[in-house]
């Protein structure tokens, strides 16, 4: 497929958090602000890239027996790269971030894009894939966290938007408010995308 | 000499998980049919269920045991189609077409009702209660739970009994997995002669439950130029291979049961 | 591929591998190391100016401390002691809650604030507002500090943050360690 749509797919069609349904235990965890949704996003997307490229470059001399082994050991190998460098170089980001950089590792959308796409394709296409489903993610992740900081907390990336007289719902801060909205956006994908397959189909 | 540490932390163990992967894979290995992983390649591998199993894994199981026909997956191409039928050894086959067949005949103005059935309306369901409504416990139910499974609108009910439309058929199996009472079989699609009856019940009783099912009088055993049909256990059976489809069989036929399609 | 997956090419691939990883993490290691520290080291210096304004220089107290105590920091102007920085270490709501506490030499609290924390936002992360912090500056050595919700009936009382008490109480316990730590050190200091 051609390069754009390598990206695209990500976006869109293939969206990992309301498409896929990868990757769900960061998207609820992080999403209580929209400074963290941002910048684990980004992070994870850095990590994506990283090692979808590692991993097409590596991929015919890596025995199936320890396949598995050999991606999450280059996986971690990046994340510990990057907490080291953001820790470095950006603390206040690193700061803010915190616990949840080592828990890229574990984010399931890393070793299924490895497992799914960078083993199976060239370097250039496995880069492009990383970009786009990383950035879906991080799309993802902002539009969660948008919803749930501003009606739980009335304020946008700490700003107070709403004013002091706006009653925040906080249960939208709490882990059940994080379902609600990840599920509610998730039936808003799938309508979207029927309406568009039905459109197609009356051609 | 933190690097040289380093290295030979993490590398001692990969070393050492590297060695205790190698010794699982000998003691957990497990005799697989290397065609299923070889089938498995390729197919799609989107998982989308369309065949009517659990995914592409359980596809090319059932590929590879025969079980289901490539031409079940809507999404394969031709030459994957090929070298699929080519590793399950069927090359011969792949310009025959084969196709579902409801092997019943009890519609509702030939079979008697034995009960009253209230209950959940699934063949399934239906068949654990003492089978249903139908007097007849060998044929079709008539709640038409084939119908539901079929992903490609091949099936339909006619009175009380499903009927396979040959041109959407794609034989990918679903509806010969659901079916409780296994009267649905796939067929060649040339093939015309087809008795519409699984019953085993000896005549007499046969004809209680239903007046058109096959008695087992073996006449059409008789008359085939081809001994292509016989009777076993009350219930006469044609071997696809041997048919010439001449239609003597269902000339002679006294309950009518053998179907004969025309050209 | 069809390539002979005996247990030297295993542990042999997936040696390098690992070696690899651990070379390239090693370096990147050593390269941002000195930084980090001086990272941190910063924060900290930070941390005690704002709790106690008072002191132009700091140097660290080396004896021996309760658990939970990470360091103590004599404050100094003119080469007096103006006060102590205590970096107390309590269990949250949801994890460690690192804070640094100033406290003068009689015990009154000169300044709090919360180095590090994963608490709840918008519940437990509240406690780092200075609508909670501030509460506590001034308060003498003897103050109860007792936690009470809603609204207090003597200054001495803290108002905890609306829907985390447990947040609330760990950052007050914390503050309760640094005043006895405070205390300790005159105990010491008069044997």
């Amino acid at each position: 497929m051609k390069s754009v749509d390598v990206v695209k797919k990500g976006l869109f069609a293939d969206n990992p958090t309301f498409v896929q349904l990868l990757g769900m235990c960061p998207t609820l965890a992080v999403t209580t602000g929209v400074a963290n949704g941002l910048g684990m996003g980004l992070s994870a997307t850095a990590v994506l890239i990283c090692s979808n490229v590692v991993i097409s470059l590596i991929r015919r001399f890596v025995p199936n027996k320890i396949r598995i082994a050999s991606y999450i050991v280059v996986i971690a190998g990046f994340v510990s790269m990057i907490e080291m460098l953001l820790a470095a170089y950006l603390p206040a980001i690193s700061k803010s971030l915190g616990l949840f950089i080592p828990l890229i590792v574990v984010n399931c959308i890393i070793l299924a894009r490895a497992e799914a796409f960078a083993s199976k394709n060239t370097v250039g296409k496995s880069a492009l894939d990383g970009l786009g489903m990383g950035l879906g993610f991080t799309m993802a992740l902002v539009l969660i966290s948008a919803i749930r900081e501003l009606l739980g907390n009335g304020t946008l990336l700490g700003y107070a938007v709403l004013g002091s007289g706006f009653q925040p719902a906080t249960m939208l801060i709490l882990p059940p408010g994080a379902f609600i909205v990840l599920g509610l956006l998730i039936g808003i994908k799938q309508w979207l995308t029927g309406r568009k397959e039905a459109k197609h189909n009356d051609h | 000499m933190e690097i040289v540490q380093s290295v030979l932390a993490l590398g001692g163990l990969g070393l050492i998980f590297g060695a205790l992967l190698g010794i699982a894979a000998k003691f957990f290995s497990v005799e697989t049919d290397i065609r299923v992983e070889k089938i498995a390649s390729l197919l799609p591998g989107a998982n989308c269920g369309g065949c009517g199993f659990a995914g592409c894994a359980a596809m090319a199981e059932a590929l590879a045991e025969g079980k289901a026909m490539p031409s079940g997956c809507a999404v394969l191409k031709d030459e994957e189609r090929g070298a699929i039928l080519e590793m399950m050894g069927l090359e011969g086959e792949q310009t025959v077409k084969r196709v579902a067949k409801v092997l019943c005949g009890g519609n509702l103005d030939v079979v008697n009702e034995k009960c009253n059935y209230d209950g959940i309306l699934d063949c399934r369901a239906a068949n654990r209660y003492a089978g249903g409504s139908k007097a007849c416990l060998y044929g079709c139910l008539g709640y038409g739970t084939c119908v539901s499974a079929c992903r490609f609108d091949a099936l339909s009910m006619e009175n009380g009994v499903a009927k396979v439309s040959a041109d959407k058929c794609t034989a990918c199996g679903s509806c010969v997995a659901v079916c409780p009472r296994n009267i649905i079989s796939l067929v060649p699609a040339d093939q015309r002669a087809h008795v519409l009856c699984r019953s085993k019940e000896r005549g007499a009783v046969q004809k209680e439950a239903c007046r058109t099912g096959c008695i087992g009088c073996k006449i059409c055993e008789k008359v085939c130029p081809k001994q292509a049909i016989s009777v076993k256990d009350n219930l006469a059976v044609i071997n696809y291979e041997l048919c010439s489809n001449c239609g003597l069989c269902a000339e002679k036929c006294p309950q009518k049961i053998i179907e004969i399609k025309g050209e | 591929m069809q390539k002979k997956e005996n247990i030297f090419i295993l542990s042999g691939v997936l040696f390098v591998i690992a070696a690899v990883v651990a070379l390239l993490l090693a370096s990147v290691n050593m390269l941002t190391k000195d930084t980090i520290l001086q990272n941190t080291e910063r924060e900290k210096l930070q941390a005690r100016q704002m709790v106690l304004s008072q002191a132009e220089s700091f140097h660290e107290l080396t004896e021996v401390y309760p658990a939970g105590i990470t360091s103590v920091y004599a404050g100094e102007k003119d080469n007096k002691t103006v006060g102590y920085c205590v970096q107390v270490s309590q269990n949250g709501f949801g994890g460690l809650i690192d804070m640094m506490v100033g406290v003068l030499p009689n015990g009154e609290i000169a300044g709090v604030t919360i180095v590090s924390m994963s608490e709840t936002p918008g519940l437990g992360a509240k406690t780092q507002e200075e609508s909670f912090l501030g509460q506590f500056i001034g308060q003498s050595g003897g103050a109860s500090l007792n936690l009470v919700k809603g609204s207090k009936a003597s200054d001495e009382e803290i108002v905890a943050v609306s829907g985390a008490t447990i947040s609330s109480a760990a950052v007050r316990d914390g503050v309760y360690a640094a005043r006895e730590t405070v205390q300790l050190i005159k105990r010491r200091a008069h044997r």
